[in-house]
């Protein structure tokens, strides 16, 4: 009796808590923006970009390639490839990229493995340009992303500005959930960054203002998420951090359940314990809206998705289990229970309350959908309905096991590795 | 100082709150209607009982013994409709949050209509020589009484399988509001659940499909295909 009245609890809070947030964001949404005046660029300022690299002779080339072809002035650009001890020939294979290269702005360095944050420290020691970007090596920018990001920068305290971020060329299902995923987070993002809320400037191009990034100590290189744990530390420091919507950035995604769960993992145990690092911001009214609203939100999102996905796995098996169980005791004899059945049917057996909830989820995420996907110029149907059933339905339940993947990690102590 | 979006929280605090009540309210409203719902259809179904009651009264004082069959045909559909709207206020009941009184009232009804059926079944057996088994069924919650589930799916189960030939008339054993089942427990001798009456003879325990079958088809005059199974 007791557990049914906490499960109903726990569960009703949960709702409680996911309806007060998706009707915030709604009406973020709603609110007209104030247009921000772009900054004209009348000399291109000088910047560094950064790919740090393990073990990326597949992809290398391709980013390589497709930062060469950013158009812009190329006496204004450095490319710092810094080889993390890669045990491949990635080293061979820049070093032969270098060569062809007619610019001659590539170069690389090689260094031990210590992971991603040293490598971009690395890289950030001897970056020569104002701005610093960071791009991993398994994602390609489009030609026209660096010119439209640096006009954002309009005043001294913007200290990051993000680009769109896409999943190149999605294959499998896993994929083409992961690329709606993206464009409806990016859109999630932008809103975010009108209430200057967002919590990571991911690995993909963002680009950052380097005498900022010296400032506050460069990356930490001892963290899991170190794009996570230095975007926190901006924020703690009152820095704005921008997410655009038209400047594009590609990047490969994980093709399969076991490569999604292991990039996920990760994910999410970094932003748990980066907020815990910062937990100071959590309620402060100091952070304004990132500290009342972000901060809690980063720390409880997971809990949450645990406790609708194991309630509504609860709730809508336990019958068929149930039944299923049961037929051991009349020898699985279906046929007569079907011969039998009568349709006896009224509107009143219908539990209005659940329906309610599930049409209000149903109606704001179509419409989080159809906004997202205009404002980043794809149709959502684009690879297939099949991909949008499954991300509206499926999806959910998929990041809800991670959670709890997660948790149970957690409460063994397992350490995560990169 | 950053921006703190004050008046925003406190839209939302109210949108959520107002999404809230409606949605309890529509539960409510809801719930209201189960209840009328119930009382309707039991309404229905008293005057079908003192129908059928006089049917058998008929047939009994003008000796119209041939009519016996088209009775028994209402008195099967009868019970039938009888035992769906009392799996339906059980689910109600379950889910009520304001009107239990009102459901715990309809479930008590329900509970001595199965009773007035029961005595009514045995009443008109030797009347119309019906081929007839009943089954008395005390059940009691999950927490009291865990093997319940599966004997009611069991009971079920066999129900569908002889139709009008097998009676089964259910108890919810901690009904103690309602003298009948106090009654009715100490005439069987009921201390345990799940324990089912087979004409007259309580057994404790979860008798299994194969239990019951063997038992019921003991009583049977006519011999079916499904008891010719288990009897060989």
């Amino acid at each position: 009796m007791y557990q049914t009245i906490l499960v109903k609890v726990l569960l009703w809070t949960a709702y409680l808590i996911s309806l007060y947030f998706a009707i915030f964001w709604f009406l973020v949404l709603m609110e007209k923006e104030k247009k921000l005046k772009l900054r004209i660029l009348k000399r291109c300022p000088y910047v560094s970009i950064v790919v740090p690299a393990y073990n990326e002779k597949k992809n290398i080339i391709a980013t390589l390639e497709s930062l060469t072809n950013l158009s812009y002035p190329k006496n204004k650009l450095e490319i710092i490839v810094v080889n993390d001890g890669s045990t491949d020939n990635t080293s061979n294979i820049v070093a032969d990229f270098i060569c062809r290269n007619k610019y001659k702005n590539v170069k690389i360095i090689n260094k031990k493995n210590e992971g991603k944050g040293a490598a971009l420290n690395d890289g950030l020691a001897i970056a020569k340009g104002d701005f610093f970007v960071c791009l991993d090596a398994d994602s390609f920018v489009t030609k026209d992303a660096l010119k439209k990001i640096l006009p954002y920068f309009t005043d001294e305290s913007i200290a990051v500005v993000l680009p769109l971020l896409k999943v190149a060329n999605p294959k499998t299902l896993w994929q083409k959930m992961q690329w709606l995923e993206y464009i409806i987070n990016l859109f999630y993002k932008r809103l975010m960054s009108r209430l200057n809320c967002v919590h990571v400037a991911p690995g993909p191009f963002s680009v950052y203002r380097k005498d900022v990034l010296k400032q506050i100590g460069g990356f930490d290189e001892n963290n899991i998420t170190e794009d996570l744990e230095i975007t926190l530390r901006l924020q703690s420091k009152n820095y704005k951090i921008v997410q655009v919507l038209d400047a594009e950035v590609f990047t490969l995604s994980p093709k399969t359940f076991k490569g999604l769960y292991k990039q996920r993992k990760r994910w999410y145990k970094g932003s748990i314990i980066n907020a815990f690092k910062y937990k100071y911001m959590i309620f402060n009214k100091k952070y304004g809206d990132f500290g009342i609203m972000q901060m809690p939100t980063i720390i409880i999102s997971g809990l949450i998705a645990i406790t609708l996905v194991i309630s509504s796995l609860y709730y809508g098996l336990k019958p068929y289990i149930k039944t299923l169980y049961n037929s051991i005791f009349i020898d699985f004899d279906f046929y007569t229970l079907i011969k039998a059945f009568k349709f006896n049917f009224s509107l009143l057996d219908l539990d209005y309350m659940t329906m309610l909830v599930a049409i209000i989820t149903l109606c704001i995420s179509i419409l989080v959908i159809r906004k997202s996907h205009a404002a980043a110029k794809e149709k959502p149907s684009k690879y297939g309905t099949l991909a949008l059933v499954s991300y509206l339905f499926f999806y959910f339940f998929v990041i809800g096991l991670i959670w709890i993947g997660i948790m149970i990690d957690f409460a063994l102590w397992k350490k995560q590795k990169w | 100082m950053r921006n703190l979006s004050k008046d925003k929280y406190v839209i939302t605090g109210a949108i959520t709150t107002g999404v809230f009540l409606l949605g309890l309210f529509l539960g409510l409203a809801i719930e209201g209607k189960r209840v009328n719902y119930i009382e309707s259809i039991s309404r229905r179904q008293n005057l079908d009982f003192s129908s059928l009651q006089l049917q058998y009264a008929f047939i009994d004082q003008l000796s119209q013994e041939k009519n016996c069959l088209a009775v028994q045909k209402t008195f099967e559909q009868n019970i039938n409709n009888l035992e769906s709207t009392r799996i339906r206020l059980e689910n109600f009941d379950r889910d009520a949050k304001l009107n239990k009184n009102e459901f715990d009232l309809l479930k008590n009804e329900y509970m001595l209509a199965q009773i007035r059926y029961w005595l009514l079944a045995e009443r008109t057996r030797k009347l119309c020589e019906t081929d007839v088994v009943s089954i008395l069924y005390f059940f009691s919650d999950e927490k009291d009484c865990p093997d319940c589930d599966r004997q009611a799916f069991v009971l079920t189960y066999l129900k569908k399988k002889f139709k009008d030939k097998l009676l089964i008339f259910s108890f919810d054993s901690k009904y103690e509001l309602e003298p009948m089942i106090p009654l009715l427990k100490k005439t069987f001798n009921i201390t345990k659940y799940p324990t089912i009456v087979i004409e007259g003879k309580s057994k404790e325990k979860f008798q299994d499909k194969d239990d019951i079958l063997r038992d019921i088809c003991s009583y049977y005059k006519e011999n079916t295909e499904d008891c010719a199974q288990i009897i060989k």
